[in-house]
């Protein structure tokens, strides 16, 4: 069985004159341990889709499944409780939280799941060693450079042992070296850890990196051919 | 609830300590008010306890007189005929012991110490003590004070003190203390006791008693009150209280109202603070949303954060409430002093139960004003990508919303007031639901009206002041609420501030309606018309060529139903008319009045019992009740029990007396004021215990009184003043510091500081001028509230609605003020820090 199963997915937002349609008809499968890169133009649905998998938006038609259970019978507590459990997140902006130190950024999602004490402790200072940060975890994130602050967000969205990261443009406000350290730490922690990774991007160097390239296009999946720029 | 979301809350107000204290000062002050207001309250209401148990002692019931005073005789009845023992007579007058200029007035209490014990033990026969009960008994002329009282007055046992009585003088001699528990002490420093008869000679009370105090139980009760003879009345003591308390009720509510104002105020500076806590940490929110913090979760995080403010702001108002209440213990009994009745001592009394009240109201309000922020922070939803732009689009698509909400508050406040009931509580919730609704118009108002100022203003401003007026509207999200916590408070100052001055204006005219003389004898003492004769006198200032006519007044309370019934009977002679007939004027209303044919009610009186013009009413007079049309109803602000008036010669028929309180003297043609008082000064220059006063004298006096009672409206108006001062300040300096990025992209596009300077004060100052404009008709509302609703219902008054242009100016610019003060700093700020600092720090 899938563990991301996408059944004909659409979305669309009511505009001031006109519905504007962001995904039509989408489906695919993605399953357990696999990186899977979404790609296509800014605006193409990326992130959205992104959005749609993590419980974070309700799509307009069709339904997503994560192990079989579907996200539209959910309601917005038990949501909640699949992003504690089962999704780690990854931003483009970092978005971690400015008035808690790096270690604690790195608890709350321990917490949330009941996690907490010497072992919480000690898992999330094991995750900062993983990122490369040990013994940064009481500063504040904005003692940070940008590329530490993401390393602590890949920590953040991997501590709590998800099972899914949701990526969207995690390295579209970084410089390229780093870009690229992050991205193969990523990577790395992933596989090691046999993460699922959705990620969205316009970074070429991922595609080489990924098991899976899927091409929206107008908000809909396209073989990879159709999809390339004249 | 997770801990390290709490700790996020927690470490965002030490990150932002101006936020913490602008919320803190909301909460602290409002409950300090509400704590202050109401301890000065009880002080007041435990005063009056203690003065009633100390003067009534064990007593159950008293026999009053209706008018006048008692036979000595019935209480010799009630022993032989009724078989009651308990029972003790009393007579009472004033003393005017003041010496070198400094007044003392006290009560000169009369005792039986023979029937005393088991009613005030201070005054009864006991062995030890230093009070020699046989000596007052024995010798005439004794009295025993308390020691407060006796070194204030700076005499010692065995020594003698003068006093003032009936406009003579007279020497006590002192033979000892008064000793009694502390609760009491603070009233009997205001009473002289001597034995019954040495009082009924000095008095000239003769076989006269004031009242007779007695131990009932019902049934005895019963009995009795179905055989006293005509002109007097049983009541109980606890009635009597209960009456007291009646009395003083609306007086207290409206404090406790005004209070409550403040704290509404402040629950708006908490609303403002909390709501823009939570729109400024929205993306932070959204993030904690998608890692799997639950909306209740948030809801319940912001209203901790709340707590955060809400316990150290309770405390900190808890603590300046009592240092408030102290200071407005002295104007609450100064004012039941001049109003209702006299009130012994103005010592705070901390009660637990009126703190813990303060604090449960604090955190009550606290948590209240949190809701809409929380339930804000709970809908935030977990998409990092909210924009800006989606949020203030999302604010704006809120505005028609707004205006249902304003219309249903408007429409609860309207049917709450148009209750028909005369209970405060209805009236003042419709007031607190109107303020609502005012609140939520703000956003949309200020919406339409920046839209319009941008219209007019196209081409004629300059960049920095349409950016101003843009960012008004463009940032709703912030501005709307600190506009409307900015909005209320400023209405609030311009409702009470309209109240007071039209109440002035209504007394000042009632004044020069009323007092029709131009010089006024009052006699001080009740029982001048003992050593003189009033007509005689009344007829010497006529005979004076400088004096045209007198008017002659005599005013008596009477006991009914357990409560005071004021009687005028007053004479206008050939003068005019000196009553606001406010309703049953008609041609022959004067000769009616004049002929006896009925009485006058005033206007609180008849609101309060709902007699009307041609409904009957029972005086109660010393050969009993007498039956009497009301002919039609005056205005009368002297207070708010209110009273009957009639002809002087009705009132001699029925209360049996010649005894005058008042004269007024109308001056001859061409005769100057002052020729007037040097004229009644020679024909009063043989009289002691009158004081004469012009005309103008007595409007003065009588406006300071008015000023006086309504100092303490005056300082809470100040209070309230003061919380929506700094709570503007605080909003727009937050407003503006969180827009310190913004300002630094200016910058470096390259805006001069100035530019930025008159963007920022431009903003502030907008919204400032806004706020106050919009607060001008809500300000009226609650005014209208307050004069015709509140007022009629808690006292009694019809006030004319005087929106005097100064209360209306003075809000607005206090508005305008505090918002460029709020300003400023972030003005000078963005001028002076590096661009390159705020650009980074974001």
């Amino acid at each position: 069985m899938a563990l991301v199963e996408l059944r004909n997915l659409g979305k669309h937002y009511e505009g001031r004159d006109r519905r504007r349609d962001v995904l039509t008809g989408l489906s695919a499968e993605i399953h357990a341990g696999e990186f899977v890169v979404l790609v296509g133009r800014s605006g193409s649905g990326k992130s959205t889709l992104l959005n749609l998998i993590g419980g974070l938006d309700r799509p307009s038609t069709g339904d997503v499944l994560i192990n079989g259970q579907s996200l539209t019978a959910l309601d917005q507590e038990a949501l909640s409780q699949l992003r504690r459990h089962r999704v780690g997140y990854v931003f483009q902006f970092f978005n971690l939280i400015p008035t808690l130190t790096v270690g604690e950024n790195l608890l709350l999602p321990l917490e949330l799941i009941g996690v907490t004490g010497a072992g919480a402790t000690e898992r999330a200072r094991r995750w900062l060693e993983a990122v490369g940060l040990a013994g940064r975890d009481e500063d504040y994130p904005d003692e940070l450079s940008g590329g530490d602050q993401q390393r602590v967000a890949l920590a953040r969205a991997l501590v709590h042992e998800p099972g899914i990261v949701l990526a969207d443009e995690p390295t579209g406000n970084l410089d390229l070296a780093t870009a690229r350290d992050v991205l193969r730490l990523l990577d790395d922690l992933c596989r090691a850890s046999g993460t699922t990774l959705i990620m969205a991007t316009h970074s070429q160097e991922v595609i080489g990196l990924a098991d899976r390239v899927l091409t929206i296009l107008d908000g809909e999946l396209v073989p990879i051919d159709e999809s390339a720029d004249p | 609830m997770s801990r390290l979301v709490a700790l996020a809350g927690r470490r965002f107000f030490r990150r932002h300590p101006w936020h913490l204290a602008l919320a803190l000062v909301g909460v602290a002050l409002g409950v300090a008010v509400v704590a202050g207001v109401d301890l000065a309250g009880s002080a007041a209401r435990k005063s009056f306890d203690q003065s009633l148990t100390a003067v009534v002692g064990s007593a159950t019931h008293q026999i009053l007189p209706a008018g006048g005073t008692l036979d000595e005789r019935f209480h010799v009845r009630l022993r032989r005929e009724f078989g009651i023992d308990a029972a003790t007579p009393v007579v009472e007058g004033r003393a005017d012991l003041s010496s070198g200029g400094e007044p003392r007035i006290v009560t000169l209490v009369g005792l039986d110490p023979f029937s005393e014990a088991p009613f005030r033990d201070y005054v009864s026969f006991s062995a030890d003590g230093d009070l020699d009960v046989t000596a007052l008994l024995v010798r005439p002329g004794t009295v025993a004070l308390s020691a407060e009282l006796a070194a204030s007055v700076g005499t010692a046992v065995g020594e003698f003190l003068d006093a003032r009585i009936a406009g003579r003088q007279v020497s006590f001699e002192m033979v000892g203390l008064i000793e009694t528990d502390p609760s009491s002490r603070a009233v009997i420093d205001d009473f002289l006791f001597s034995d019954i008869a040495t009082a009924q000679e000095v008095l000239e009370m003769q076989g006269r008693l004031s009242r007779i105090d007695l131990i009932l139980d019902e049934d005895q009760a019963q009995a009795l009150a179905g055989q006293l003879p005509p002109g007097t009345e049983l009541v109980a003591t606890a009635a009597r209280s209960r009456s007291m308390a009646e009395m003083t009720r609306a007086f207290r509510v409206n404090l406790m109202a005004l209070s409550l104002l403040a704290l509404v105020v402040g629950a708006f500076l908490i609303y403002s603070t909390m709501s823009f806590l939570v729109v400024r940490r929205h993306a932070t929110i959204a993030t904690l949303r998608t890692i799997g913090v639950s909306r209740r979760q948030l809801f319940s995080a912001v209203l901790q954060e709340a707590l955060l403010v809400g316990i150290p702001g309770t405390i900190l108002g808890l603590l300046l409430g009592t240092a408030l209440g102290s200071g407005l213990t002295r104007l609450v009994a100064r004012t039941i002093d001049d109003l209702y009745f006299r009130v012994h001592g103005d010592a705070l009394v901390l009660d637990p139960l009126v703190l813990a009240k303060a604090a449960a109201l604090g955190l009550a309000v606290t948590l209240l004003a949190t809701v809409g922020p929380a339930a804000e922070a709970a809908s935030v939803p977990p998409r990092t990508v909210l924009s800006r732009a989606s949020l203030e689009r999302r604010a704006r698509r809120r505005l028609p919303w707004l205006m249902v909400g304003a219309g249903v508050s408007l429409l609860a406040g309207w049917l709450l007031i148009g209750l028909p009931t005369r209970s405060l509580g209805p009236a003042f919730g419709g007031l607190f639901a109107v303020i609502i609704a005012g609140a939520l118009l703000v956003p949309p108002a200020l919406a339409v009206s920046m839209a319009a100022l941008l219209r007019m203003t196209r081409t004629r401003l300059g960049m920095p002041e349409r950016m101003a007026v843009r960012g008004v509207t463009a940032s709703l999200s912030r501005t709307g609420v600190a506009s409307a916590a900015l909005t209320v408070a400023v209405a609030a100052l311009i409702g009470v501030g309209v109240m007071v001055s039209s109440f002035r204006g209504s007394v000042d005219e009632w004044l020069g309606a009323t007092l029709q003389a131009d010089a006024y004898i009052r006699v001080d003492d009740p029982f001048y018309s003992a050593g003189g004769d009033p007509e005689a006198l009344a007829a010497r200032l006529l005979s004076a060529a400088e004096v045209a006519d007198v008017s002659r007044s005599v005013r008596v309370r009477v006991a009914t139903g357990g409560e005071d019934l004021r009687v005028w009977g007053v004479d206008y002679g050939s003068g005019p008319w000196g009553m606001v007939v406010i309703d049953g004027e008609r041609e022959n209303l004067r000769a009616d009045f004049r002929a006896g044919r009925g009485v006058l009610a005033t206007e609180p009186w008849s609101r309060r019992t709902g007699v009307g013009v041609g409904d009957p009413v029972s005086v109660p007079t010393p050969a009993g009740p007498v039956e009497l049309p009301v002919l039609g109803i005056f205005r009368d602000y002297a207070s708010d029990r209110g009273g009957l008036a009639m002809h002087l010669s009705l009132y001699r028929r029925l209360f049996d007396e010649r005894r005058l309180d008042g004269i007024g003297l109308l001056s001859a043609a061409g005769v100057t004021p002052d020729a007037l008082r040097d004229a009644a000064a020679r024909a009063l220059s043989s009289e002691t215990g009158l004081t004469l006063a012009l005309n103008s004298e007595v409007r003065e006096i009588s406006m300071d009184i008015f000023d006086r009672t309504f100092t303490i409206t005056r300082v809470l108006q100040a209070l309230v003043g003061v919380v929506a001062f700094l709570g503007i300040l605080g909003a727009l300096q937050s407003l503006q510091m969180e827009r310190a990025r913004e300002f630094a992209v200016l910058r470096a596009v390259g805006w001069t500081p100035r530019q930025v300077r008159r963007l920022v004060l431009g903003q502030t100052g907008l919204l400032g001028f806004t706020a106050g404009m919009l607060a001008i008709p809500l300000g009226l509302a609650l005014a209208w509230l307050l004069i015709r609703v509140i007022n009629i219902r808690a006292f009694g008054w019809t006030i004319a609605f005087d929106p005097a242009p100064m209360n209306l100016l003075g809000g607005v610019a206090l508005a305008l003020v505090a918002a460029i003060v709020g300003g400023a700093y972030p003005a000078w700020r963005s001028g002076a820090q590096s661009p390159a600092l705020d650009l980074r720090e974001e």
